[in-house]
């Protein structure tokens, strides 16, 4: 059974614009799947999607799970999403609190909390920024925080929107290791195709609301016509 | 961007400092309650509460300078009634003056009331300016829940005080490129173009409501807030806060028991 199954999903804007026309996708287990396309193309809406917060036709599925209004709530509990803009994500006052919001939430015991905070900091390496304010810390740190504050809650599959956007090198080499290194399902929707060499293993390419291409990450960014005709190469 | 801050000075180390974070609020609010309500023609309760104020900041070791500071910066807030109400507030005229066609006379009544707010507003800016330079913000916060302040009321001072420099990160950023675009030119055009930034601030801060209320959502968000319990209430901050609203009650009744006389 695939960890992620998105079926035939479609989706519009109140005014009318398509940004998804029936996307097939379907991730493995443990995987690393890239989703690139150029911007427009609908990543975002689809990464939105497959957590519930559009409305859309077609089907999500998460492990034996269908998204439906009523099991929302559980696939928010095994799917997490670290969005494009650290800012939106990082709503309290210090690290701490925003790490500790997820498992609070869940409803774990202070112990546990606790616990759950100094582990998914670590993860991330960033341990030492427990008691800062986000409004203070680095582009690079906020995205390492935010993606800590998803980690938290031990989600099995972990959705970026954009991950390395904004990062200095060092900072993206970091960011990227990171990413590599997690155990969980992960998706990534990104223009970046170099962190997609990097850490995924198969990759779909998403133009124009559709997935036109899916395969070896190596295959489909070696296939330069693919890569013109979806707005990719340059 | 680096903004001043509100709790710059809160993260040092003294005696008040280290106060629970619910005996410094329940302290301060005193002294400020204190210096709120004296009626307009009584100065002795403001030396007192001036006295305290000094007292505690003092032992704070705050710069004076920082909080001074923020009484002249906040002052143009109040300039209009300072000037405004000993001429226009009725009363026994002090002083009386012939400015072209019109007699303009100041009262004793509108100085006492001037004086009075001028006053109430110095040691109010001072000792909130004080509280937050000894507590920092999500502590006071967190003083605010245990209070059984509405969490909904607590959450939006949290969110303000989270993206506050956010929005006006944004503002600056988008100052900077009107005035690149402008060309010095000054004027109509810059007061049109104040216009749409107004606007597209507020469409950009709604829309990055809706992404935190999402983030909030993805996390497992139900409508409850949550806080761990980390501090420790001790001896000192009994001491701390009793003695300090005692006493801002004592003034308080002071002058009210002799007012009923």
């Amino acid at each position: 059974m695939a960890a992620l199954e998105i079926e035939d999903l479609t989706h519009a804007y109140p005014d009318g614009t398509q940004s998804l026309r029936g996307v097939n996708l379907s991730v493995e287990r443990g995987s690393a799947l890239g989703l690139v396309g150029p911007n427009g193309a609908g990543k975002s809406s689809l990464l939105l999607a497959a957590l519930g917060f559009l409305r859309c036709g077609g089907a999500v599925r998460v492990g034996d799970v269908e998204l439906t209004r009523g099991t929302v709530r559980e696939i928010r509990r095994r799917v997490g999403i670290v969005f494009q803009d650290a800012n939106d994500q990082l709503f309290m006052p210090t690290v701490f609190d925003d790490v500790a919001f997820g498992p609070l939430c869940a409803g774990l015991d202070e112990t546990e909390v606790r616990r759950r905070v100094a582990e998914a900091l670590e993860a991330v390496g960033a341990g030492h920024l427990a008691d800062r304010a986000p409004y203070h810390l680095s582009g690079g740190e906020k995205r390492r925080v935010a993606l800590a504050t998803v980690l938290a809650m031990r989600p099995e599959i972990i959705l970026f929107d954009e991950p390395t956007g904004n990062l200095d090198p060092p900072s993206r080499s970091r960011f990227i290791r990171v990413l590599g290194d997690l155990p969980a399902t992960r998706v990534l929707a990104t223009h970046d195709l170099d962190a997609v060499a990097a850490t995924c293993a198969r990759t779909a390419v998403l133009s124009e609301g559709r997935i036109v291409a899916e395969g070896r990450t190596t295959d489909v960014l070696a296939d330069a016509d693919l890569m013109r005709r979806a707005g990719l190469d340059g | 961007m680096h903004h001043a801050y509100l709790d710059k000075f809160a993260a040092r180390d003294s005696p008040v400092h280290r106060r629970d974070p619910r005996a410094k609020t329940a302290a301060f609010f005193a002294l400020l309650a204190a210096a709120i309500l004296v009626p307009p023609g009584l100065w002795w309760p403001f030396a007192a509460v001036a006295v305290i104020v000094v007292a505690v900041w003092a032992a704070s070791g705050v710069p004076l300078g920082y909080l001074l500071k923020r009484v002249v910066v906040l002052s143009p807030f109040i300039l209009f009634s300072l000037v405004l109400f000993p001429v226009f507030y009725g009363g026994r005229a002090v002083w009386t003056a012939q400015l072209g066609p019109w007699q303009v006379s100041v009262t004793r009544e509108g100085l006492e009331l001037s004086g009075n707010i001028a006053a109430k507003f110095v040691l109010g800016v001072l000792i909130l300016g004080l509280l937050f330079s000894v507590t920092r913000f999500q502590h006071f916060l967190y003083a605010l829940s245990r209070f059984r302040v509405p969490q909904l009321l607590v959450m939006q001072l949290g969110f303000l005080y989270r993206y506050l420099f956010v929005v006006l990160d944004e503002a600056e950023r988008m100052l900077r490129a009107r005035e690149a675009r402008s060309a010095g030119r000054g004027g109509w055009h810059l007061w049109r173009a104040s216009a749409g930034l107004v606007g597209t601030l507020f469409l950009r801060s709604y829309h990055r409501s809706r992404r935190v209320y999402w983030a909030m959502l993805a996390r497992g968000f139900s409508g409850e807030v949550h806080v761990l319990g980390r501090l420790r209430w001790r001896a000192a901050d009994t001491a701390f806060a009793s003695s300090l609203v005692a006493v801002a009650a004592a003034v308080t009744v002071c002058w009210a028991a002799v007012g009923l006389r």
